[in-house]
């Protein structure tokens, strides 16, 4: 097998339809991989199709070792790693056109073939949008229609012929899918764990919050994640998203303290009303669930609360995820607060920023009460011009929060959080940074929040009344509460179109369109163990065992039906055929007597024979022949009348119709 | 493994069991038609099982929805062969007669009778080792030619094995195969001997006569009529009353004639090796298309020539038992 010299098993113009479909699979990935990959790829199936066309002998197996061996080394040094959706995904590719180079017999097809199966499920670690549906079908149409051209190999078969068997094939399976789907038994993942990158290059929040993290988002309208409050949803202002919660400032960045996710009992008491609500949360490739301020239980499967308030997830989310979460908006958190996290809750680097220091001892020093101080703060920022603006001027490294308040004084809320936790820190008030999302936007029956609500608050904690929110923002700029973010921003600030206040019609269609994409996503998308669970109780089938069974007979029932359905498309003729039908009881019969009818003849030459064989039945043979060579060849549409008779005689047979009149009436 | 060579033992078993040889032609039955996954379908059963569990890996729905159609797909799929299978009539027509060590094609007709096409129809003896490049369709309501390959045999005369006609079409992922015996039966003609032996000259005792004279002068008997014999050699007189054809027959002095004669052959011990030299000289005689005539144990064929001659002659040493 190493010599160079195979030529193709398959025809030319069958190797042809199998590159066509390789290419219409990889080339959504084109994007993702790098340039030389992508030109490897194309230049293989070029050359492949130029091979199938001249019967080109395949590459001596030392040239192709060698670029197999390259084109792990490039992927390698393009990515760093081989294990990653990137990577991988640039393997599998490259490794499918390598596969091209000695693909003669068979089994090199159907591996082929079979890759791309694989290839084509790759989309959809990238993409799961409604629009991905038809990609899945159509893909696998086309690969299908491939591989039923390799099992006809003696001759192609007219491209609409493969394409109406494969869909014929596809359309059988499409109920049988949807019993698997819904019953098929889901665990909750992961088995064996993501790859560094998965989730990679979403929109969201990050780790970490330093000046312009938050101003970045909002130049993006994605959709962070939607909501369906099951009763009415609260007013705009108090629809604070809770996400990373930070407690460690360096001076520059605030990131999320060493022990804010060592648990310690935390104790959150109710008042009011609560609020039930589902998230249909989008991927953000971290474990943090964004709830109303302040969620409570009961949590949903591997969900729990850390002892900073933050509800987490135990792995990433990196696909669309349902959660069903109850918030309450009036609560008291962590009144008792031990000594270490109030320490943390405190602590400043050292030197810098001495006027804000100065600042926030002279409040403490003439104020004393720590509400009086909050209340200096929020007026500073009200009363003095400091502006809200994404285009803050840049501030420099070593004193960034005198600089902000003393002179630049126009800044986003992510400096305004940040300033102002420096300030109660240094007033010696424990305070705390908190980002998330505020607001949402009504759409139909449920909110959409997008990245452009990206927002960053306060959290001071106050002796008797545990963690209060602060958000200075609200105290330079109301609006941005109450009426979000296109209401805030001076115009001439540039932002997404869904942000602004004025819409378009363009903007309504887009809305509407969300609203089916959000029907995808919760009925589809979101189905999991949870929801399955859910969906099996609702209709009386609750458990494993229950759901096994219901498995297990729905898939045998619908393949009984199909198999039926298949046999029919076989059935023979004669089932179809009345004349054809009578003829054959008329040929058992003769068979029954010895009389073995011939395949190469005809009803006249049969009738010939049986009645030189048994001249007595002559005269019933030869009518019935008749009768039916008339009912057959003479016209496209056979007298009724005409059949009757030959049925007639044909079931007495070998008797004659007239020899006892009184059994049968004339009517038949 | 020898529990696996056990239990397909006990299922060939079980199957030769259900075939009694029938005449040709038959139609496949729902009963005799089998249907297993082929490598090719395990092979995809493999892939769907890294599919479902990246699937879950990543608790992506759409892989799932990939994996549960093509699973589904290839559940769907197993029905297609059975049902390109199913009422299928095979006939098999005269298997032509070979020299021994040539391999023997088996001439199929398909006749399909059902209201679909039927495609990929495969036929051969080992049911692992059907080449698709052999396959045929048979669209409905016609007929379709195929063949397919015995290995070589000795001199005799053999029952057709039991072959399997299948279908791995439309995905190759199940193979769908019926096991048929039927009652055809084949020859296989002595190997030609390679040696240089000279066919034994024409005995006469009025000197050699040219072998193309053949008796025509003196009437000795009828013999039934064998295709081949000329028109005019046939005795009309006689097929009103017997109602069967006759042939006259010319005697003709014993030592005219080019006898090919086994018992002559005293020198070749081995009774194959007669055999084969009968054939070369059978061969080499309608070759060069002098008359011969052939003498065997219990056989006597008068010397004639021509392509139902050599027939009748090479199915005599075919069908000779020895050793008795």
């Amino acid at each position: 097998m190493s010599t160079a010299v195979m030529t193709d098993h398959l025809p030319a113009a069958n190797v042809q339809r199998i590159l066509t479909v390789l290419m219409l699979i990889s080339a959504p990935h084109f994007a993702r991989l790098p340039l030389w990959a992508s030109l490897l790829v194309i230049g293989i199936c070029a050359w492949r199709w130029q091979a199938a066309q001249r019967t080109w002998a395949m590459p001596p197996r030392l040239l192709r070792s060698v670029l197999a061996i390259a084109g792990f080394a490039g992927v390698y040094a393009q990515f760093g790693t081989l294990n990653g959706h990137y990577a991988g995904v640039a393997l599998l590719v490259l490794m499918l056109a390598m596969k091209l180079t000695e693909m003669t017999r068979r089994r090199d097809y159907l591996l082929v073939i079979y890759l791309s199966y694989f290839l084509l499920i790759t989309h959809f670690l990238f993409s799961q949008e409604m629009l991905m549906l038809p990609v899945l079908f159509l893909g696998a149409l086309a690969i299908t229609m491939v591989l039923i051209d390799v099992n006809h190999p003696h001759s192609l078969l007219p491209a609409r012929q493969t394409l109406r068997l494969s869909a014929r094939l596809l359309l059988q399976a499409l109920p049988l899918m949807l019993v698997f789907f819904v019953l098929f038994p889901r665990i909750p993942g992961p088995l064996w764990g993501f790859p560094s990158d998965a989730g990679a290059g979403v929109t969201g929040l990050s780790d970490s919050m330093e000046p312009g993290a938050i101003s970045s988002l909002s130049q993006s309208d994605a959709v962070a994640f939607r909501v369906r409050f099951s009763g009415p949803a609260p007013p705009r202002r108090d629809l604070y998203w809770r996400g990373p919660v930070f407690e460690y400032f360096n001076g520059r960045a605030w990131l999320p303290g060493a022990w804010a996710e060592v648990p310690r009992p935390v104790t959150v008491s109710q008042q009011g009303p609560a609020i039930d609500y589902e998230i249909q949360m989008e991927p953000h490739g971290h474990k943090w669930v964004l709830p109303l301020d302040l969620p409570i239980g009961p949590w949903p499967a591997d969900v729990a609360m850390g002892p900073d308030l933050v509800v987490r997830q135990r792995r990433n989310i990196i696909e669309k995820q349902l959660f069903q979460l109850r918030s309450i908006l009036d609560y008291q958190a962590d009144v008792k607060l031990p000594l270490s996290v109030r320490q943390r809750n405190l602590l400043l680097p050292a030197l810098a920023n001495p006027r804000t220091r100065a600042l926030a001892q002279s409040w403490r020093d003439q104020l004393g009460d720590d509400r009086r101080i909050i209340q200096a703060a929020l007026s500073l920022f009200r009363n003095e011009a400091f502006s809200y603006t994404l285009r803050p001027p840049r501030l420099l490294d070593d004193q960034p929060i005198d600089q902000f308040l003393f002179s630049t004084r126009a800044g986003f809320c992510e400096h305004y959080a940040s300033s102002f936790a420096y300030l109660m820190r240094a007033a010696d008030i424990p305070a705390r940074v908190v980002t998330g999302y505020q607001g949402a936007e009504a759409n139909g029956d449920y909110h959409i929040v997008r990245q452009f609500d990206a927002h960053a608050w306060t959290e001071v904690w106050l002796p008797g009344e545990g963690w209060v929110r602060v958000d200075p923002t609200a105290a330079v700029a109301t609006e941005r509460i109450e009426l979000g973010l296109g209401g805030a921003l001076p115009s001439g600030e540039s932002l997404p179109a869904l942000a602004r206040m004025n819409r378009d019609a363009l903007i309504n269609l887009r809305l509407r369109w969300d609203q089916v994409n959000a029907l995808w996503n919760r009925w589809v998308l979101a189905y999991g163990p949870e929801l399955q669970q859910r969906f099996l109780g609702a209709i009386g089938l609750p458990g494993l065992r229950a759901l096994l069974l219901s498995l297990t007979f729905g898939t045998v029932l619908l393949l009984l039906i199909i198999g039926i359905m298949v046999n029919r498309g076989h059935r023979a003729l004669a089932q179809r055929d009345p004349i054809l039908k009578e003829w054959q009881r008329f040929v058992r019969k003769l068979n029954k007597a010895g009389l073995q009818a011939l395949p190469q003849e005809g009803p006249r030459d049969l009738s010939r024979r049986v009645s030189a064989d048994r001249p007595e039945w002559a005269s019933a043979v030869e009518p019935i022949a008749r009768l039916y060579i008339r009912l057959r060849y003479a016209s496209q549409k056979p007298d009724p009348q005409l059949f009757a008779r030959l049925r007639q005689r044909v079931r007495r047979f070998p008797k004659l119709p007239n020899e006892s009149p009184t059994s049968h009436p004339a009517a038949r | 493994m020898n529990l696996r060579i056990r239990l397909s033992e006990r299922f060939e078993n079980w199957v030769v069991s259900r075939h009694v040889p029938q005449p040709p032609p038959v139609s496949i039955r729902r009963g005799r038609c089998y249907i297993l996954p082929t490598r090719a379908g395990y092979m995809f059963a493999l892939m769907l099982l890294a599919m479902l569990l990246g699937a879950m890996n990543y608790n992506n729905n759409l892989a799932f929805a990939l994996t549960f159609l093509l699973a589904a797909t290839s559940l769907v799929a197993m029905h297609h062969p059975h049902a390109n299978l199913l009422g299928l009539t095979v006939h098999v027509g005269h298997i032509p007669a070979v020299f021994a060590g040539e391999p023997v094609w088996v001439p199929l007709q398909y006749t399909n009778a059902g209201s679909a096409d039927r495609f990929s129809l495969l036929a051969g003896l080992k049911r692992s080792r059907l080449s698709l490049d052999l396959a045929v369709d048979c669209a409905s309501g016609e007929t379709a030619q195929s063949r397919f390959e015995l290995p070589a045999r000795e001199r005799g005369v053999y029952r057709l094995p039991r072959f399997a006609v299948a279908t791995e079409f439309p995905l190759g992922l199940f193979q769908s195969w019926s096991w048929l015996s039927l009652t055809s039966e084949y020859l296989v003609y002595p190997r030609p001997a390679t040696g240089q032996r000279p066919i034994p000259p024409v005995a006469s005792q009025h000197g050699t006569r040219s072998g193309q004279q053949e008796g025509r002068d003196d009437f000795s008997h009828l013999r039934d009529y064998r295709p081949g014999d000329a028109l005019r050699s046939i005795h009309w007189k006689s097929f009103p009353h017997s109602g069967r054809l006759a042939v006259k027959t010319f005697a003709e002095p014993m030592d005219e004639a080019l006898w090919l004669d086994w018992h002559q052959l005293t020198d070749l011990h081995d009774p194959e090796a007669r055999l084969s030299q009968l054939c070369r000289w059978i061969l080499d005689c309608e070759a060069g298309q002098k008359p011969y005539g052939l003498r065997l144990p219990g056989v006597e064929i008068a010397p004639a020539r021509g392509h139902a001659h050599r027939t009748d002659c090479l199915e005599r040493l075919a069908r000779l038992k020895v050793g008795s």
